[in-house]
Parts: structure tokens; C-alpha cells; sequence
């Protein structure tokens, strides 16, 4: 394939960069009893794109590998019919061949469709079984394996085999006056081992749905609070996370200014990392889709905002090195900038220090999601627990967390000694989703508005 | 094709679905064009049913029609047992979904309407960014089945967004509007010039920043860019996956008063012109309007062919899928009737509240529950039956099967969102939280 590649960019006048794709998928899905979705599926593609000399980006996508000498002409034509007013220049990059592999602990496809669907099964019974409160369940395994092909007109040359493995329990419980839902997710990049024994897990999300049920709204107001390891870290992930990723700042002069480097974001103990680098995490991607090598980036670092990620073509403008960050969802879709695996590095509070001077407060824990627009962010914790005199309290729902990320950032005032990564988690963006990952230890924020009665 | 025909004798029913999209797009970044793009994507889904039991799978790969059925024939082996009846031919009717306008658009002709839409904004270009998007698609594709059916079905689609961005230190500003349709307007100047004056109004009327009193009820007023944020509880709620599982909170609630009696929602797919009409469902099924909240009165809920079976209902003609998905219910373009009041006079009768046009973090949290609770992304005070400023920092909360018990209001006039037409609706029991 690379072969292929390399002969298709030759003589190409200006620049252009090839990613081909084949992935073999499987997906096996419980909704309460049924079985809702049970097989494995095949995705091939490829993409193109060029930059003609003085033009802009002219993109093609397609399935059909046999049309590949089309789909160059095509992409040559739509980067012909742009005139930017200023040149799109790209870092450059050193001449590069390499192959990436994802060597597995417990291979996955060893295992036959029924074995898996068997494996789900069980935990699925286990919820179900565990109380008649429990309406609904889902239970979701999947497991892939993807071969890409990447060359570009700077001779830079990746070949890549990744594997990822997710697995999801999810129990809904409902009584007569409410539906409350908790999940738990395992993801591994090389172990089908680390999904077997999970028993006790499964009766755990079931459990935690019916005390849920019992739990009471939370009063809104302003609180101190202590965000677990998991909040913590999509927190971060997704309010502050994003502000980092330079295609939404280089051609905005107003936004450099508010994201300029040296300012103070944070306490000293506030440190925050990017880093697609390191091993065996969702979002350990090594070269990113412009075949890029990553590295670790502080993005802030002992409070002072010192770092960004950047594109080729974010990096030149803005005067900063790469950092391999531009990454697309599949062959369907242009890279874009976006995080891998981003992480808030350990404090020294312990967990015990984070709670005994807090008299009334929120122990948040647990992410169902989050939307930030810019500076305003909301999330909406799994659960929580009422903090009473330095002690986690009676469980509480429908905490929503919201505010002005700076001044949040600002009123952190403690970063626990428990790091963890979490199972990390898919990143939505521009209509494209990615694999991350994700770390945190407990953080303690004060003034915190919560949404509620 | 006639995949079909080389299915093993041991497969009782089967149904084959294809979908082919051709899409050009051109976006403008930084106040230039910035890219175009051109994507044919291609793939076949296949279901089917050997020794009873359901089995599924779905491939883009060229030429991997083997594969597809071998894989489709070990999901049936693991697969539910269970018996879906795939419809033979269910009649004809013709929506209006297809201009061929549409799909002889040039590149060049497309990026002069993004240019014109730009330089009816470039008053903004000192203190915003602007990002714009057009794009043309082609949608085919054809379902057949065991039973005899088969369907082919041809849709295009055009679209404008825009977005304004700006930026001042600790004030983000977001505006956008956007245009589709599966007709090429012949107006199409007109729609652009309105495209650009609705964002330069918002502008204006955004540029004033108020602040809210905390701790009161008072009444909001949902535009129809914000309906949204209430419809989404409910279109989960309704929707047969959580019908037959009985983990949707109104699954026994068909035939009772769950809203105010002012409220009537039409899941409407005939609605010429409209991205999400069609002819047929995905599984054949014709389309129809199917009234789900009458007068406050729950009608009806949403099914495809399965989730019909497990609930003992019929199908709705509300199926929806992709190449790698089983088919699903969904809805289609959603109807709000119009209320009586006109907007004016809503406004005007208000001394102190909120106008939402934009909630943020809609759809997520526990929304089976119809709990919402959402901080404004774009919302207004209104003072005096006036526009006063724009809101920052609020929340709204509450539950959609409590607070639109009792709607105060709702106008006579509608507009289209998405694929949502409605009015504005004004509520005054919200739990409003402000920082």
C-alpha cells in the first residue's frame, strides 16, 4: 500500500498527503434482555488532499480504492479553484518512514462472535437480575483492529496497526416518581483479559442506579467542590482542553491575546498535559494524521498558561513548533486539531486534607457529559455526595456544574495525590469524533454554581 | 444487484440496503475561503434471518460482498430469535425531496454565494471572525427485501451556515444561523441577504450586556432556535427503544393529559422540501404525519419494525439507518402547532424575563427523566416588553413532564429550526439559578 501511495504522489506538483484505511470492527450490544446488535463490520476508505502551489486546501474522500487516480486529479482540482489572499505554508517535516505496531496481551480475535457476546452477556444478567427496579440495561462490548496507510509529498511515510477494545454496562433504574441511570466503561488498547471477571462491576452500576433512586435533587447554589478523578479529568479535557487547540486561534488575533502565553491561568500547583506519545492509552496515537510525531506538551504549567497544540499549518502561522496534534476521525474526514491523551499531573493534598475544612459541600464525581461554549461550561456529574462538616454525606442527583472556566481555574485550591487514568473517552468535534485519553487526581474548586431547586 | 439471489437457502427473509452520498462542501475561515472538499461514500447493510434468529452487518469495502454475507451469517447465529414480517410494497406517494439545480451546481457558482454572504457581513470583520459552510449532497439509495419490496430514493440537499465568533477578554460571543433545503431557492439572494441581516440584528441586540437578579420566577420565552432543549426529553421519550423496555416515563401514558391542552407536536416526513422527508422509511414503511401530542393528549410513539414487534404495536413509518447500523426510530421533522398570541404581544406583556435563543449542553444529563438543566449560551433580558440586553451566567432547570403542564403562551407565529417548525413559548415556572 505504501508503495502505492508513494508512486501516485510522484511528480505531484505542490503538496499532497494520502491516508488509506481498513478496519475490521466488531460490536456486540445488550438493551435489556435483547440482544440489539451482535456482528462485525468492514469500513475501507481513503483520502487526499492538496495544496497547490498559492491555492488552498482542495480535499477528496472515497471508498472505492480502485478510483484512487481519480481522487488525486479530483483534490488537485478543488485546491486549483481557491485563491487565498495569503499563502498556506506548512512546518516542515523531515523525510520519515516508519511502522507502527499494537502488539496484543490477550489477542481479541481469537475469540469467536458468541464467545464475546456470552462474555457481555453475563454482566447484563447480573444488572437485570439485580434488583425489579432495574427498567432497562446495556451492555456493550467492541473491539477493532485498523490498518492505515499515510504518505505525503515531504517523504514522510506511516504505517499503522491499532487496536482498541471498549466495554460499557450501563443500568437504568426506575420507581414511580423517577428514571435514574449510572454506567461504568473498561478500555484497553491490547487486552481482551481485562474484560473477563467484571461480575462485581456490573452488580456496582446496578446498585449505584437504585441508590440514585433514593437520592434527592441537590439545592443549587455556590459550593466548594471536590471533583473526582474522572470529573476532574473531562473537566479539564473538555473546558479548558479545547481553548488550547490552535486551529480556533491562529486566525484570531482577539483569541491569541485572551490565550497568550506566560499568563497566569491557575494556582502554582496547577499543571496540565498533552501527550500522544506515551503507551497504550485511547488517545497514544504516536504519529498523528499528518505523520507528525507527538510529544508532551505542557499546555499550563505551575499555574502559567505554556502551551498549545498545533497543525502543520497552525504551527507556521502562529511561529511554533508541531506538536502532532491533527488528527481525523477515520479516511472520511480532513485532520483537525484536537487533543490525545490530556492529563492534570498529581498534586500533594491528600484526599482527606481535600475534605476536612469543607463544611458544606459537594463531592462530585463521575462525568455524564459536557458542553462548553468557550468560557461557559456545563457538566453534569453521575452522581455526588453532600460534603457535611468534613464528611461525604448522603448521595445527591441532577448536579450541573457551570460557570466561567477562568475564574474556575482560578479558584482550584487544591490538586489531590491520586492520580488516575481513566478509561478515557471519545472527543466530539467538529462533527468528528476521536478516541482520548484521560487523567486526573481529585481537584477541590471553590465557589462552584450548581444547577438545581 | 441481486445480492439477494446469493444468500444460502438455509436464510429465510432478508433485506438489503445500499446508500451512496456524493457531497461537494467549500469553507470560509478568516474571512477567505479556505477549503473544498468533495467525499463519495458507499456501502451496503444487510439483515437477515436464518433459523430465526436476527442477524446484521454492514460493509464500505469494494467488492467484499462475500464477506458481507458471511459476516451478516454469524450475526444470525448469535443473533435474537425472533420473527420481524420485512414489508412487501406499501403503496406509492411522492414527496418532494430531489432538484437536479441542486446537483448541477458548480464549485465556482457555490463559493459565490459564500462570498456575497461575506461581504454582507464585513461591517463584523473588525471585531469578529466568521466562519461560513456551504455544500451540496446527493443522497441515493435503494432497500430491498425477501418480501418483494423494492424502493430507490434520490434526495438533495443545499445548505448555508454561518457562525460570528468574538472574542473580548472574558466575553465570548457566539452567533449563528444556517439555510437548508432540498430545493435550490430561486431567491437565492433574498435567503442570503436575510441570512446576514438576522446575524447583524442579534449583533446588535447582543451587544449590551445585562445582568439577572437571582432567586425569581420569572417568564422565559422560548424562541424557536431553543424549543429544542424542551422537544428533546420528549422525542427519547416517545421513542419505541424506550417504549418496549418500559424505561421511558410515559410508556403507559397513551390517551392521558401529559401537557398543556395548548400543545399539539406532529412528527410530520411528508413535508416537501424538507432533509428529513421522504416517501419511505428506511425499512420501506410509508411515511405519514403522526400526531404525538394532541391538545396535551399523548397519541403516539415512534417505532420501527423491531421495536414494533417487542411492544406489539405497528410500525410508525419512523426507521431510520446507516451502513452500519440496524435500523432505529427516529423522528423525522417535528410540528409544533402555532398558539394565538402573536410574538409582539408576548413580548410586550412581559415586565421582566428572559428570551432563550440558545441553551448549551442540550441532550445531555438524565433526559429520559425530562429533566433539563442548561446554562443560556445566547438568551436576552426582555424589560418592559423590550429586547434590554444580552443575558450571561443563567441556568435554567426543571422538568418537561412538570413545567409544560401549563404553557402561558405560545404564538401564532412559526418558524423552521433544523428540522423543527415552531413558535415561541413562553413558561413561567422555571427554576432559573444565576451566578
Amino acid at each position: 500500500m505504501i508503495d502505492r501511495i508513494k508512486q501516485l504522489l510522484t511528480g505531484v506538483e505542490g503538496f499532497m498527503e494520502i491516508r488509506l484505511q481498513s478496519s475490521q470492527t466488531t460490536e456486540i450490544a445488550f438493551k435489556g434482555r435483547d440482544l440489539e446488535k451482535g456482528t462485525n463490520l468492514n469500513d475501507e476508505g481513503g483520502f487526499v488532499r492538496a495544496l497547490l502551489p498559492g491555492k488552498g486546501w482542495g480535499i477528496t474522500t472515497f471508498n472505492n480504492f480502485e478510483q484512487l487516480p481519480q481522487m488525486v486529479k479530483q483534490a488537485i482540482d478543488c485546491s486549483r479553484t481557491i485563491n487565498p489572499e495569503d499563502e498556506i505554508k506548512l512546518y516542515p517535516l523531515d523525510p520519515i518512514e516508519k511502522k507502527i505496531s499494537n502488539p496484543l496481551r490477550d489477542d481479541f480475535r481469537k475469540y469467536t462472535l458468541n464467545e464475546k457476546k456470552e462474555l457481555i452477556q453475563e454482566y447484563n444478567s447480573t444488572m437485570l437480575n439485580s434488583s425489579p427496579l432495574i427498567a432497562d440495561t446495556k451492555a456493550i462490548y467492541g473491539d477493532s483492529i485498523r490498518y492505515s496507510w499515510y504518505g505525503n509529498t515531504d517523504g514522510v511515510f506511516i504505517e499503522k496497526e491499532r487496536a482498541d477494545l471498549v466495554m460499557a454496562l450501563m443500568s437504568v433504574a426506575k420507581d414511580d416518581k423517577t428514571v435514574q441511570m449510572s454506567y461504568e466503561v473498561i478500555t484497553s488498547r491490547d487486552d481482551y483479559g481485562k474484560f473477563r471477571g467484571k461480575n462485581d462491576l456490573a452488580k456496582e452500576v446496578a446498585e449505584k442506579a437504585l441508590k440514585l433512586l433514593k437520592a434527592e435533587s441537590v439545592s443549587g447554589g455556590k459550593y466548594t467542590v471536590i471533583l473526582d478523578p474522572h470529573l476532574a479529568g473531562v473537566f479539564m479535557h473538555e473546558a479548558f482542553g479545547h481553548l488550547s487547540e490552535s486551529d480556533f486561534l491562529f486566525e484570531n488575533p482577539k483569541a491569541i491575546q485572551m490565550m497568550k502565553l506566560g499568563k497566569r491561568f491557575g494556582p502554582d500547583i496547577l499543571n496540565v498535559v498533552d501527550d500522544g506519545s506515551i503507551q497504550g492509552h485511547r488517545g497514544s496515537i504516536i504519529f498523528d494524521d499528518e505523520g507528525v510525531p507527538c510529544g508532551k506538551t505542557y499546555l499550563i504549567k505551575n499555574g502559567i498558561l505554556s502551551g498549545r497544540l498545533h497543525s502543520r499549518e497552525t504551527a507556521m502561522k502562529m511561529g511554533e513548533k508541531v506538536t502532532g496534534n491533527c488528527r481525523a476521525e477515520d479516511y472520511s474526514c480532513a485532520p483537525i486539531v484536537r487533543m490525545t491523551n490530556t492529563y492534570v499531573e498529581n498534586g500533594e493534598s491528600s484526599f482527606d486534607e481535600m475534605l476536612k475544612d469543607i463544611d458544606l459541600g459537594v463531592y462530585a464525581c463521575d462525568a455524564y457529559g459536557g458542553q462548553t461554549m468557550l468560557e461557559n461550561f456545563s457538566f453534569s456529574a453521575g452522581h455526588a455526595f453532600m460534603i457535611r462538616n468534613g464528611k461525604i454525606a448522603e448521595m445527591v442527583r441532577d448536579v450541573v456544574l457551570q460557570g466561567n472556566l477562568f475564574e474556575t481555574l482560578h479558584n482550584i485550591e487544591m490538586i489531590g495525590n491520586d492520580f488516575t487514568w481513566l478509561p478515557g473517552g471519545t472527543c466530539g468535534k467538529g462533527g468528528q469524533s476521536a478516541p482520548v485519553g484521560m487523567g486526573s487526581p481529585h481537584i477541590r474548586i471553590k465557589n462552584v454554581i450548581i444547577g438545581g431547586k | 444487484m441481486n445480492l439477494l439471489d446469493k444468500l444460502p437457502d438455509s436464510v429465510q427473509k432478508a433485506e438489503l440496503y445500499y446508500q451512496k452520498s456524493a457531497d461537494t462542501s467549500i469553507d470560509f475561515k478568516g474571512w477567505k475561503i479556505k477549503s473544498t472538499e468533495t467525499t463519495v461514500n458507499e456501502g451496503y447493510s444487510l439483515r437477515a434471518i436464518e433459523g430465526g434468529r436476527l442477524g446484521f452487518s454492514g460493509s464500505t469495502k469494494t467488492g467484499g460482498i462475500e464477506d458481507l454475507i458471511e459476516s451478516t451469517l454469524q450475526s444470525c447465529r448469535i443473533g435474537e430469535k425472533i420473527d420481524l414480517q420485512f414489508p412487501a410494497h406499501q403503496g406509492e406517494q411522492h414527496i418532494d425531496v430531489w432538484d437536479e439545480s441542486i446537483d448541477q451546481l458548480s464549485l465556482e457558482k457555490i463559493a459565490s454565494y459564500g462570498n456575497k454572504l461575506q461581504s454582507l457581513l464585513l461591517e463584523l470583520k473588525e471585531d469578529c471572525e466568521l466562519e461560513i459552510s456551504l455544500g451540496k449532497e446527493r443522497l441515493e439509495n435503494t432497500l430491498e427485501n425477501t418480501s418483494g419490496l423494492k424502493v430507490s430514493e434520490l434526495k438533495s440537499v443545499f445548505s448555508i451556515s454561518a457562525e460570528i465568533s468574538r472574542v473580548k477578554e472574558g466575553d465570548f460571543l457566539f452567533l449563528s444561523d444556517r439555510f437548508f433545503s432540498t430545493r435550490l431557492p430561486e431567491d437565492m439572494d433574498s435567503k442570503i441577504d436575510k441570512l446576514a441581516k438576522n446575524i447583524l440584528e442579534q449583533y446588535q441586540y447582543a451587544d449590551k450586556i445585562e445582568s439577572f437578579t437571582p432567586g425569581k420566577k420569572v417568564p422565559v420565552i422560548f424562541t424557536p432556535k431553543a424549543i429544542p432543549a424542551l422537544l428533546l426529553p420528549l422525542l427519547v421519550g416517545i421513542n419505541g427503544k424506550n417504549i418496549y423496555s418500559k424505561s421511558s416515563p410515559i410508556s403507559d401514558k397513551l390517551g392521558e393529559q401529559i401537557f398543556d391542552p395548548k400543545l399539539s407536536i406532529i412528527d410530520d416526513g411528508t413535508i416537501d422540501h424538507k432533509p428529513k422527508s421522504s416517501a419511505y422509511d428506511d425499512e420501506g414503511f410509508l411515511k405519514r404525519p403522526l400526531n404525538i401530542i394532541n391538545n396535551g393528549v399523548l397519541e403516539n410513539f415512534l417505532f420501527d419494525l423491531y421495536t414494533a414487534k417487542k411492544a406489539g404495536k405497528n410500525p410508525t413509518g419512523s426507521a431510520s439507518r446507516d451502513i452500519f447500523s440496524q435500523p432505529f426510530p427516529s423522528s423525522s421533522n417535528i410540528v409544533v402547532n402555532p398558539g394565538k398570541e402573536s410574538y409582539g404581544d408576548m413580548l410586550g406583556g412581559i415586565s421582566a424575563g428572559i428570551l432563550v435563543e440558545e441553551l448549551l449542553g442540550v441532550g445531555q444529563g438524565n433526559i429520559l427523566s425530562g429533566a433539563f438543566s442548561n446554562p443560556i449560551g445566547l438568551a436576552y433580558k426582555i424589560e418592559n416588553g423590550k429586547i434590554a440586553g444580552r443575558l450571561k451566567n443563567v441556568i435554567l432547570s426543571g422538568n418537561i413532564y412538570e413545567c409544560m403542564k401549563t404553557i402561558t403562551a405560545m404564538s401564532s407565529e412559526q418558524e423552521w429550526w433544523g428540522s423543527i417548525y415552531a413558535p415561541y413559548l413562553q413558561l413561567d415556572t422555571l427554576n432559573i439559578t444565576s451566578s
